[in-house]
C-alpha cells in the first residue's frame, strides 16, 4: 500500500512556445494544479529519449511532455512529430523493461491552453498516484 | 617476469578463442615474456591456484557477473591486479547474456528447471545472482576492451602496450570514432524511412551494398556504436548491432539510436498521417526495441525496476 | 566418514563445472561422481519476445568456442520456420564456412587443450609446449589461423558470425577469395593428414585398456549415409551398431527426453524408446552419445577421398561401433581432414563467387521451425514458436555436450574408480587423468548451460566436511 502522504513527482518537459505558455496562462489564471517539476524546452522535439529514461532513473514516477499542437503549429516545423514518434517507441521499450506505458504522457497544448494544461497535469497526477511510486535499479 | 592471469564469468569463452586468433608469432613472443598463473581454459589451474598467487600484473577478465562464484573471483582478482581489464562486451557492458535481466531470476529458473530445482540451487550448485551485471558494478576497472569478441587488432595492440609499459591512461582502450566513421558505404544526407525492412525479410533482397543501411530502412548502430572494428559486419552486408559499445560522447547508446530511428520513421508522409495513425505504425515498424537497440548494454544501462513485465 | 573429492575448476575446456568424487568410509571405493555444470546464462528465456530475424545474430553468443554452429543451427531454424528455399550457392556458402568453422574448433581442441595429454610435459599446457617445441607450436597456430581467416572471409567475423540470414546470406565472396581459400584448404588437407597420426598413435594406446570405455548408442547428422556437418536426416545406431531411427530434424522430440537433476544446470537428455534409466549404459539405457567417436559409429562412409582411407583405417583397427571414449580423439582428427576436402571442393564452386543468387526472399511465418546441424561436438537443435508479429514465444536448445552430459558423468565415474580404488594416494596428476575422461568429449559448458553459467572444480570432502581442495 502506497503512504497517503506520498506525492507523485513528475517532471513536465514544456514547450517555450506552446507547452510552457499553456502553463504560464494556466498560472497567471489562478487555475489550480498539482506540483510538478517543470523544465523549459526549446521544442518537445528537443526532449531526447536519453532525457525521459534519466528522469526515471533519477527518480521520477511519471515524465509529462507537451508540444505544439500537430500538424502545423510546432515553431521548429516538425519537432512535434519527432516528439510523438519517439514517445511512442520509448513507451514500447519501456514496456519491456517492466514499466508501465502510462508513465509516459505527451500533450499537445498551446499558448492559449490553460485550463487544458491544468485539466492534463491533474489527470497525469492521478494516474501516477494510482501507478504509485516507481523504483528503478540502475 | 611479468604475471598474467584471464579469468572469466558469464561467458561465452569467445574472448578466450579469440586471443588464440592471434597471429602465431605474436602469440609466441607475447608468452615468451609473461608467466600465465592462471587460465583455465587452456591450463590446469584451480581456483587455488588463484588464491596462492600475489600480486598479478594483468588480469583480464571476460564475461559478466551472473553468480556468487564470479563476483567473489572478481573481487579477487581486483585485489591481486596491478591492471584490471574488462575483456569484450560481456564484462564492460554485461552483453548478450545481459538481456536476461528483462525477467526476475526465479521466473528464469523455474521456467528452465522447475520448482524443486530453484529450491535447491545454490546449495551445490553457484548461486546465481538477481540480474547480471557487468564488472564495473563490483569493482574499479582499469580498461576497457570492448566488442564481441574484442577484435584480434585491438587485442593485440593492447598485450603490446602492456609488455612496453605504453599503456595509455586508463579507461576505454580502443578508437575515438564511430562505426560509420570506418563505414565507406554512400550516406545520403536526407533520409526517411517509410518502413523497416527486418533481416531477410521480403525487401531484403533489394538491400545495394554500397548504399547506408539506415537510408535504405535496415535499422543499424553503426551512427552510436564505437569503432575499432574496421566495420566488419557492414562489409560483410549486414547491419551493426552495436557490440563495440556506445561510441565516445555517447551517453545512452540505446535510447540515442531510438531516438535517431524514430526521427526518421515516416519522416516524409507524416505530415498526411493521423497522430493516431503514426503512433501506431512507429509501434508497429520496431518488433522488439530493447533487443535491437540494448543488446549488448542493457545491464550497463539499467537495473530494473519494481513493476512487473505487462 | 564418508569422503569427497572435489577438482574445481576442470580446466583446459569451454565453460565451468566441477567434479565432486563421493567416497565409501573407507576412503577406498567411488560411491558416486557428479560431474557439475555450474554455468548459467539463461538463453532459453531471454530469447523470448526477441526478433526471430535477429536470433541467429543473438545465439551465436551461447558460444565462443563454437559460434558457427548455433548462428547455422539457428538460421537454418527460421529458414524452416518461413519455409524459405535457400538458393544453392547460399547453402555452399555456409558449408564452406562451416567447414572452416569446424577446424577453428576442433584445431582448438586437439592442439591447445588435448594434446599436453598425452605428451611427456612437465606442466600439462601449451605455453609449456610452446617452450619445448616452439616450431610445432608456431605451425599450429599458424594452421589454425587460416580457418580464422576463411571464416572472416565468408562470414565476416571469424567468433560469432553475421552473414547467414534467414533465406540465405548477406554476401558471397570476391574471386580473390576464392583463390586464398582454395590454396589455404590445400595446405589445410595436408597439415590434417600429419594431425591424424598424432592423435591415432594417442588413441591406440588405450586401445586395449580404456579406463573410459562405456556401450552406448550413438547419434549424427547423415546425408545419404554419407558424414555432414551441415545438413541431412538424424540417424541413431545402438549398442551393436544397428541403426535404430531416422528422422528429421522436426521430429526431435519424438525421440529424446530431457530430465533435470537438482546438482547440475546442464539437463540429462535420453532416447524415448528405453527411457531414462539413471547414469547406467548398454543396450537398455537410454544413454547415447553425439560428437566425432558417434558420427563415426553412424555413418557408412566418407564423402572425400582421404577421410574415407582413413575412415576404413579407423574401422579396421577399433571396430564399428567403438566405444572406445578416447577413440574421440582421433574421430576427431579424421573430420578436420574431412572438413578441409570438402572446403577445398567447395571452394573449386564457381557458383559462390559474385553470386547474385544467395537469398530468397519469399516466405510466410509459420509458427514453430526446427534446425539442427552436426556441432562439432556433436547434434545440435534450435527449436523456435513465433506469434504473427515474429517475436519468439518458445525456445528450446539440445546442445551436445547436454547430450553428451549423462555420458560424460558415467566416463569420469569409471576413470575415478579405476584411478582412485583401494585406496591410491590422491593427487593432482591422478585427478588430472580422471578429467581426461571428459577432455574427450570436448565439452562445451557454455552451450550446455546456455541456460545458467557455471565453473569446475576438486574438494575431498570427509562425510560433508571438506578435507581437501585440488
Amino acid at each position: 500500500m502506497v503512504e497517503k502522504s506520498w506525492r507523485p513527482r513528475i517532471v513536465a518537459f514544456l514547450c517555450r512556445w506552446c507547452g510552457y505558455a499553456g502553463a504560464d496562462l494556466a498560472g497567471v489564471s489562478r487555475m489550480k494544479y498539482p506540483e510538478i517539476y517543470p523544465i523549459r524546452v526549446n521544442c518537445s522535439g528537443s526532449v531526447h529519449p536519453e532525457l525521459i529514461l534519466d528522469a526515471f532513473r533519477k527518480g521520477a514516477d511519471g515524465v509529462l511532455i507537451c508540444g505544439c499542437h500537430t500538424p502545423n503549429d510546432c515553431h521548429y516545423i516538425s519537432g512535434n512529430y519527432k516528439a510523438l514518434k519517439r514517445v511512442a517507441l520509448v513507451k514500447k521499450l519501456l514496456s519491456q523493461l517492466g514499466i508501465n506505458q502510462e508513465r509516459v504522457r505527451l500533450e499537445w497544448i498551446s499558448a492559449a491552453e490553460g485550463r487544458k494544461f491544468s485539466r492534463v497535469v491533474k489527470e497525469f497526477y492521478e494516474k501516477i498516484r494510482e501507478l504509485g511510486p516507481l523504483e528503478v535499479r540502475v | 617476469m611479468k604475471k598474467i592471469a584471464i579469468l572469466g564469468g558469464a561467458s561465452c569463452s569467445g574472448c578466450d578463442v579469440a586471443l588464440f586468433d592471434l597471429p602465431g608469432d605474436e602469440l609466441e613472443r607475447f608468452f615468451s615474456e609473461v608467466e600465465v598463473v592462471f587460465w583455465s581454459t587452456t591450463m590446469d589451474s584451480r581456483i587455488e591456484d588463484f588464491e596462492a598467487q600475489g600480486k598479478i600484473d594483468l588480469v583480464m577478465f571476460h564475461g559478466g557477473i551472473r553468480t556468487e562464484e564470479h563476483r567473489k573471483l572478481l573481487i579477487q582478482a581486483r585485489e591481486k591486479a596491478e591492471i584490471l581489464v574488462a575483456l569484450g562486451s560481456c564484462a564492460s557492458f554485461g552483453g548478450i547474456p545481459g538481456i536476461a535481466n528483462l525477467f526476475e531470476l526465479d521466473a528464469i529458473l523455474k521456467d528452465i528447471y522447475g520448482d524443486e530445482f530453484t529450491k535447491l540451487s545454490g546449495e551445490r550448485i553457484p548461486k546465481p545472482e538477481e540480474r547480471l551485471k557487468p564488472i564495473s558494478s563490483y569493482v574499479e576497472v582499469d580498461y576497457y576492451l570492448p566488442g564481441c569478441p574484442p577484435p584480434v587488432e585491438t587485442i593485440s595492440e593492447f598485450l603490446d602496450h602492456f609488455i612496453l609499459g605504453s599503456l595509455p591512461p586508463r579507461g576505454i582502450f580502443g578508437k575515438e570514432s564511430t562505426v560509420c566513421d570506418e563505414c565507406d558505404r554512400i550516406k545520403p544526407e536526407d533520409i526517411s524511412i517509410e518502413e523497416v525492412k527486418r533481416i531477410g525479410s521480403k525487401d531484403w533482397s533489394e538491400i545495394d551494398p554500397k548504399v547506408c543501411f539506415l537510408a535504405q530502412g535496415v535499422v543499424c548502430l553503426g551512427a552510436v556504436t564505437r569503432g575499432g572494428c574496421k566495420a566488419r559486419c557492414i562489409n560483410a552486408n549486414f547491419p551493426c548491432r552495436g557490440c563495440m559499445g556506445p561510441a565516445p560522447n555517447i551517453r545512452d547508446q540505446g535510447a540515442r539510436i531510438l531516438s535517431e530511428i524514430a526521427s526518421l520513421l515516416m519522416k516524409e508522409s507524416e505530415k498526411n498521417l493521423s497522430d493516431e495513425e503514426i503512433y501506431e505504425r512507429v509501434q508497429k515498424e520496431i518488433v522488439d526495441p530493447v533487443g535491437l537497440f540494448y543488446r549488448y548494454t542493457l545491464p550497463h544501462y539499467w537495473g530494473g525496476s519494481n513493476e512487473e513485465d505487462d | 566418514m564418508k569422503k569427497m573429492i572435489k577438482i574445481d575448476p576442470v580446466t583446459r575446456l569451454e565453460g565451468e563445472a566441477k567434479i565432486s568424487i563421493f567416497m565409501d568410509e573407507s576412503g577406498k571405493t567411488v560411491e558416486d561422481v557428479l560431474f557439475q555444470v555450474t554455468e548459467f546464462r539463461a538463453f532459453e528465456k531471454f530469447c523470448i519476445g526477441r526478433d526471430v530475424m535477429e536470433m541467429p545474430r543473438i545465439t551465436s553468443a551461447i558460444c565462443g568456442f563454437c559460434s558457427w554452429a548455433h548462428h547455422l543451427a539457428s538460421v537454418k531454424a527460421v529458414d524452416n520456420l518461413l519455409g524459405k528455399n535457400v538458393p544453392e550457392p547460399a547453402e555452399k556458402l555456409r558449408e564452406l564456412g562451416y567447414c572452416a568453422h569446424i577446424l577453428h574448433s576442433h584445431l582448438a581442441h586437439m592442439y591447445l587443450l588435448a594434446l599436453p595429454d598425452f605428451l611427456q610435459l612437465k606442466e600439462k599446457n601449451v605455453f609449456h609446449l610452446m617452450k619445448e617445441n616452439p616450431s610445432l607450436v608456431r605451425d599450429i597456430l599458424e594452421k589454425r589461423r587460416y580457418s580464422y581467416f576463411i571464416q572472416e572471409m565468408v562470414g565476416g567475423k571469424a567468433i560469432h558470425p553475421v552473414f547467414a540470414i534467414p533465406g540465405g546470406v548477406s554476401k558471397s565472396i570476391s574471386e580473390k577469395e576464392r583463390v586464398k581459400i582454395e590454396e589455404m584448404s590445400r595446405e589445410l588437407v595436408d597439415f590434417s593428414k600429419k594431425s591424424i597420426e598424432v592423435f591415432m598413435e594417442a588413441t591406440l594406446k588405450f586401445r586395449e585398456n580404456d579406463p573410459y570405455y562405456h556401450e552406448t548408442h550413438y547419434m549424427s547428422l547423415v546425408k545419404n549415409g554419407k558424414l555432414n556437418f551441415y545438413s541431412g536426416k538424424i540417424r541413431v545406431v545402438n549398442t551393436e551398431g544397428k541403426k535404430i531411427h531416422e528422422f528429421s530434424p522436426e521430429e526431435y522430440s519424438d525421440y529424446i527426453g530431457e530430465v533435470v537433476k537438482d546438482w547440475s544446470y546442464t539437463k540429462f537428455p535420453y532416447l524415448r524408446e528405453m527411457g531414462w534409466k539413471g547414469l547406467t549404459w548398454g543396450k537398455e539405457s537410454g544413454i547415447f552419445r553425439v560428437g566425432p567417436l558417434a558420427r563415426m559409429n553412424v555413418c557408412e562412409r566418407m564423402e572425400t577421398e582421404g577421410a574415407q582411407w582413413e575412415y576404413e583405417r579407423f574401422i579396421e583397427e577399433m571396430g564399428k561401433p567403438c566405444h572406445n571414449t578416447m577413440a574421440f580423439h582421433w574421430a576427431r582428427a579424421i573430420e578436420i581432414l574431412y572438413a578441409s576436402e570438402k572446403m577445398l571442393e567447395l571452394s573449386r564452386e564457381e557458383d559462390i563467387v559474385d553470386s547474385k543468387e544467395i537469398f530468397d526472399p519469399d516466405g510466410e511465418l509459420r509458427g514453430r521451425g526446427v534446425g539442427a546441424l552436426e556441432a562439432p561436438r556433436g547434434t545440435l537443435y534450435h527449436d523456435y514458436e513465433v506469434d504473427e508479429e515474429g517475436r519468439v514465444t518458445f525456445v528450446n536448445l539440445i546442445v551436445p555436450t547436454t547430450e553428451n552430459n549423462p555420458s560424460i558423468c558415467i566416463s569420469v565415474k569409471k576413470g575415478a574408480e579405476e584411478l582412485l580404488s583401494n585406496g591410491k594416494r590422491i593427487d593432482r596428476n591422478i585427478l588430472n587423468k580422471i578429467e581426461v575422461a571428459f577432455r574427450a568429449y570436448d565439452p562445451c559448458l557454455a552451450c550446455s548451460t546456455h541456460n545458467l553459467d557455471q565453473s569446475i572444480r576438486v574438494e575431498i570432502f570427509h562425510g560433508s566436511e571438506l578435507v581437501k581442495t585440488l
